[in-house]
């Protein structure tokens, strides 16, 4: 479920390759209690992109059962290709 | 003086960063660098641009944290790390690594462990207007 109460969703963010095939750069999330990473990468639609990588209040992470709550905000990111 | 990690759409120069560089220290006896610039080609195809997408505070962020991690792996005394995320053209900069050391091995050791890193970890994404369309670019190794 999406909605667009800042207080109490989740912002996710995407880019490159995954940004231009969801046609969109962020969405929220309604936060709720015990939803996960891997949760909000569902709802986003992301499931499906291998691999990807993601960060959680712009620290990159691996759990993807790490818990989420309202205010924060998740990146779901294709590989790095900078330098 | 500038910060000595940046991320920018400005080009840099060289020969500044060098300067600034060798500023920090008088115990600096060497410099090593690396420039990462646009080539021409790509897996084939004519490159007549390559524009860039960071995460934007995430990506200084990475590169703030390889920087310390860098001087505390190394036997080295300074670091200056500047990355571009505008659209560049053949030939035009990306980035640049300066590390400066008492001795050239710690210098070449660091400077080559900071490019290797920043690819895996920093948060940036090239992506390149070829004769046959655009297309993002595949980390390389």
């Amino acid at each position: 479920m999406q909605t667009r109460n800042d207080s109490a969703v989740i912002t996710v963010l995407f880019f490159g390759v995954i940004a231009e095939r969801l046609q969109q750069r962020t969405i929220k999330i309604a936060a709720r209690p015990g939803l996960t990473v891997a949760d909000v990468v569902c709802e986003a639609g992301c499931a499906g992109f291998h691999p990807l990588l993601v960060a959680h209040n712009q620290c990159q992470i691996s759990d993807m059962n790490r818990v989420v709550g309202a205010g924060d905000e998740v990146a779901i990111m294709p590989p790095f290709s900078g330098g | 003086m500038s910060a000595s990690v940046r991320v920018q759409d400005d080009d840099f120069s060289i020969e500044d960063e060098v300067l600034a560089l060798r500023q920090c220290s008088p115990r600096i006896g060497g410099v090593t660098s690396f420039l990462g610039c646009a080539r021409d080609f790509s897996e084939g195809r004519a490159v007549s641009s390559i524009t860039f997408e960071q995460y934007a505070g995430m990506a200084e962020q990475a590169l703030v944290a390889l920087h310390d991690e860098a001087l505390a792996r190394f036997d080295i005394i300074a670091v200056r790390i500047i990355h571009r995320v505008t659209e560049v053209h053949p030939g035009e900069q990306i980035v640049l690594i300066v590390v400066g050391a008492e001795h050239r091995a710690a210098a070449f050791d660091g400077c080559r462990w900071i490019i290797d890193t920043l690819k895996k970890r920093v948060p940036i994404w090239k992506k390149e207007q070829t004769s046959q369309g655009e297309s993002w670019v595949s980390p390389h190794p």
